[in-house]
């Protein structure tokens, strides 16, 4: 028998209310598995532009693309005709959707941007609004040795959903942070890694020594040579997180005397940032030193396309400055040379891709602006066009996964009213893995910018 | 001494031929320059494909398909170029003084450390109500009440005119520096014209000037004194609150120096300027601390009569209807600038016939904007609004350059709504009319200036940019082929 035989009114209206709540509140809607983008002016960015076509996207995949593809039949059909279909901008390099761009301490490199991205920062919201789908989130560049950074796509409620791949690259600048010189910063950079070859040294020398405590053993040998017998003992676990990531950097492989021990990480890249053309040449030799060349990629200021030649016998790809036009003052004379940096890149044959300019600046925070300026001066169409798309995807690693429309890879699309350098068109939808993520119609802060005023409802002057 | 007095003679005059010579050739009267392009926007009837522009004494002699070039007339072909007028900017800021709060320090040298000012502050005796304020302590009274160490530290001084809120006998001509790079800048935006406009720190300040972006000296001034400048709202009464000038550059702030602190105060100063106007008329005495100077009275007395156009800076919708309801006291005309919300005004603005000259847009406001709480409230769309509404209105950058210049405004009111031709009416017909400029400004028909662009697609495309700049006839800017 229960102690209380009567059941409360109040209650069961409670659980009544709770099960339409369970109703109402479905679980995250299971995007359909063929979407099929039809009639739009597709601009693959790899191939010539396809007048009325049609993209077909399988569990978030590319699968087809071309003026005829069959469409299954459980496909949902989404018509752009009359529209443009670009693939999903990159933002190749900022800090923005962290708290803070760079540590007070200059050498950092066992952080990870990921640990302080906030997914709901309006930061995201405009890269949606812009078209921009893939992010790498990357400490500042007030820093020596920065951080380790993250693609992320602008969407997702924590950073794991958001995530496209883990960091491969870490934030170095050449360039001194503010307060500081540049034999300070030089001398800072350089003791990092001469430290991590000591750190080694050292771990060699402990492993060996616990290695023979396990057998009961006493040592017998000197510091050399006990190093040299630990080289190979050193397990990955081993290295603390202050080190694992400088010693990515390095290649991954222990080196120990100069005597190379086993590899025990993935390498990793580096943005290395040269605010001055004279950093050009010490970032080189750096990266050189450092046996990180290879996988180095030059984040470049407005007064680096002095070093044009320089950067053209390296070779390594470059990201651009936001501000595209570098202007300099003659002391003297007061008058203002200007130089549209992105042609003379383009014109040394790099790499490049472009980032969105200053933030106040209405027309330049969009990358497809920034595109349409470097045509304005004489950058090809298609280059243009590809140094906000597979460029930076190339530049990321990523460019089997992102950076054009093409079979194999996401489906991260964006539909544009018009063609995507014309200035008056404007993002209507975009697809991230093939779920719409963004539709201006729905925009509720840019209806805002967009409404009309309220005069009738005003009193009027006498 | 008489032969050389005649030789000194003799020189000075060859000299004086030399140059008049030199400046004959300069000025090249006699050239005929033929500009022959994809298309030109005349703003004057529709656009003609394949036109020809002909070009004699600095003014445009014919537009058209098919016109003769006239012999020994210097061709500028541009095949895939599109011509418009040179484009004008009927509210100007040439080299801006921007409040150091913007941007830093405006001093050389650098700024003072924190603990420089925070010396200062100590240094002041702030329980004494008699202490007498030394450049030693910052050079202004600082009250411990009314400033709190955190303001104390980080000073904000003004560089605002101190003689008086109503100044309309200050010609902005006068600090308009012709060399500045400023105007190179403009004419890299196809900017061929500039109202160059006071600035907003007075409740009515200095006359705008009228000046062409490029040429000769001689012929850069259009109009050296136009329309007196009103502002309304926070400007001038931030500045009044603000009214402190740095160390060793002036006595504090007195009753002799009054400022309006409220909207109030700029309102009262502005209706009493016009009345103590009107009674110095009648021959009666004024008086008061905030009275107009003397030499504004004739200047004030020509704006009642409809002589001097009046412009006002007006941002939100209250003092859109503050400047709707004083100038309806003293039967004004007038033109208004800036206007952020004259969205929410259009049937009033539409019923007094108030022409606009709106702008800049902008997605976050920079500069002085960054400055006033007046900017919250911004629609991309207020162009497309006001054209609907049928105002009159132009567009224009202030004191923003380049990729936020006058052009890429109106590339930016297009994208919210407004057409092509509609923008850039806004930006050559429409202020050249405003201006009182008509048929000689800002078309491409017989008679007018020749004051062109050549760009090297359509003007308002993000990929456009100006090949050859021609102002009254002269190439002052040209790239190469």
């Amino acid at each position: 028998m229960r102690s209380k035989p009567r059941f409360p009114a109040f209650v069961a209206s409670w659980l009544c209310g709770f099960v339409a709540l369970c109703a109402v509140a479905q679980p995250p809607a299971v995007p359909p598995e063929h979407v099929a983008l039809t009639g739009g002016h597709i601009i693959p960015v790899v191939g010539a532009p396809i007048e009325k076509g049609t993209v077909l996207i399988e569990r978030g995949k590319i699968v087809a693309v071309g003026p005829e593809v069959e469409i299954p039949y459980d496909a949902r059909v989404v018509n752009v005709s009359g529209k443009f279909v670009f693939p999903g901008m990159i933002d190749v390099h900022t800090w923005r959707g962290l708290d803070i761009p760079n540590e007070p301490r200059p050498v950092t490199p066992h952080l990870d941007a990921a640990d302080a991205l906030d997914p709901s920062q309006l930061f995201f919201e405009d890269c949606l609004r812009l078209g921009v789908t893939a992010v790498h989130v990357i400490p500042g560049n007030n820093a020596v040795l920065g951080g380790l950074g993250r693609v992320v796509r602008p969407i997702g409620l924590t950073v794991a959903e958001m995530t496209i791949a883990e960091g491969e690259f870490l934030k170095i600048a050449v360039t001194p942070r503010a307060g500081f010189d540049r034999m300070v910063q030089m001398a800072t950079l350089r003791e990092t890694f001469l430290e991590l070859d000591d750190y080694l040294a050292k771990l060699a020398e402990k492993r060996y020594e616990d290695k023979l405590k396990e057998e009961d053993k006493k040592i017998d040998i000197g510091p050399a040579e006990a190093r040299k017998r630990g080289r190979e003992l050193i397990r990955a676990e081993d290295v603390d997180d202050q080190h694992r990531n400088v010693l990515r950097l390095c290649g991954g492989q222990v080196r120990v005397a100069g005597e190379a021990g086993p590899t025990l990480f993935k390498p990793l890249g580096a943005f290395v940032y040269c605010g001055n053309a004279m950093d050009v040449g010490l970032a080189v030799q750096i990266a050189k030193e450092n046996a990180f060349f290879d996988r180095t990629v030059l984040v470049l200021g407005g007064e680096c396309h002095k070093a044009v030649a320089e950067l053209k016998q390296v070779a390594r790809p470059v990201v651009l400055p936001g501000e595209l036009v570098y202007r300099e003052t003659n002391p003297l004379t007061g008058e203002v040379r200007e130089t549209f940096v992105p042609k003379k890149i383009f014109d040394a044959g790099l790499l490049f891709a472009l980032v969105p300019g200053p933030d106040d600046s209405y027309a330049e925070r969009m990358l497809t602006y920034q595109a349409a300026q470097c045509v304005r001066y004489g950058v090809p169409r298609d280059e243009a066009l590809k140094a906000i798309t597979l460029n930076p995807a190339r530049i990321l690693r990523l460019d089997k996964r992102l950076g054009s429309i093409e079979p194999g890879k996401d489906a991260d699309l964006v539909i544009f009213s018009g063609d995507p350098l014309d200035f008056s068109s404007v993002v209507e939808q975009v697809f991230i893995d093939g779920i719409l993520a963004y539709e201006r119609a729905k925009d509720v802060r840019l209806q805002r910018l967009l409404s009309p005023g309220t005069s009738d409802s005003t009193p009027k002057p006498e | 001494m008489t032969s050389m007095r005649f030789v000194i003679t003799a020189v000075l005059g060859l000299v004086l031929l030399t140059f008049s010579a030199a400046i004959a050739v300069e000025k090249g009267d006699t050239e005929v320059i033929v500009i022959k392009a994809r298309r030109i926007h005349t703003l004057n009837g529709a656009p003609i494909d394949g036109g020809t522009v002909v070009i004699r004494n600095g003014r445009i002699e014919a537009v058209g398909r098919d016109l003769a070039v006239p012999e020994g007339a210097r061709v500028i072909a541009r095949p895939d170029g599109v011509v418009t007028p040179g484009l004008i900017d009927a509210c100007c800021t040439i080299d801006p003084e921007i409040p150091e709060e913007a941007t830093g320090w405006p001093f050389e040298g650098g700024q003072p450390s924190l603990w420089r000012w925070l010396g200062e502050y100590a240094a002041h005796d702030h329980s004494d109500p008699d202490h007498v304020c030394t450049p030693e302590c910052g050079g202004r009274p600082v009250s411990s009440a009314d400033m709190p160490l955190a303001s104390a530290t980080l000073p904000t001084f003004t560089w605002t005119e101190q003689s008086s809120e109503v100044t309309p006998h200050r010609l902005v001509i006068d600090s308009v520096n012709l060399f500045s790079n400023d105007f190179a800048r403009l004419l890299k935006g196809g900017v061929t014209t500039v109202y160059v406009s006071a600035d907003s720190s007075e409740v009515i300040g200095g006359r705008g000037t009228i000046l062409k972006t490029g040429g000769p000296l001689s012929e850069r001034v259009v109009r050296r004194a136009d329309a007196v400048k009103a502002s309304l709202g926070g400007d001038p009464s931030d500045r009044g609150l603000r009214n402190f000038l740095p160390p060793y550059y002036g006595p504090p702030p007195s009753i002799l120096t009054r400022r309006p602190t409220t909207r109030m105060g700029v309102e009262w100063v502005f209706r009493k300027a016009f009345y103590d106007a009107q009674r110095v008329q009648d021959g009666r005495e004024i008086y008061g601390a905030d009275m107009p100077p003397r030499q504004a009275i004739p200047v004030l007395l020509q704006v009642l009569a409809g002589e001097v156009p009046l412009r006002i800076q007006a941002r939100l919708q209250l003092d859109i209807f503050t400047a709707l309801r004083l100038t309806a006291e003293f039967n004004l005309k007038f033109t208004l600038e800036e206007a952020t919300e004259a969205y929410r005004c259009l049937p009033q603005l539409k019923q007094a016939g108030v022409p606009v000259i709106f702008g800049p847009l902008y997605m976050t406001p920079k500069g002085f904007r960054s400055l006033t709480d007046e900017v919250s409230r911004p629609r991309l769309n207020s162009p497309k609004q006001l054209a609907d509404a049928g105002i009159e209105f132009a567009l224009t950058a202030q004191e923003l350059r380049d990729e936020e210049g006058l052009v890429r405004q109106a590339m930016l009111a297009v994208q919210s709504g407004l057409t092509p031709e509609q923008a850039l009416r806004a930006v050559t017909a429409t202020p050249a009319a405003l201006l009182g400029l008509s048929d000689q400004a800002g078309v491409v028909a017989p008679g007018a200036a020749a004051d062109l662009v050549v760009w090297s697609s359509e003007p308002l495309d993000a990929t456009s940019r100006p090949l050859v700049v021609l102002i009254n006839g002269r190439v002052v800017l040209e790239e190469g082929n």
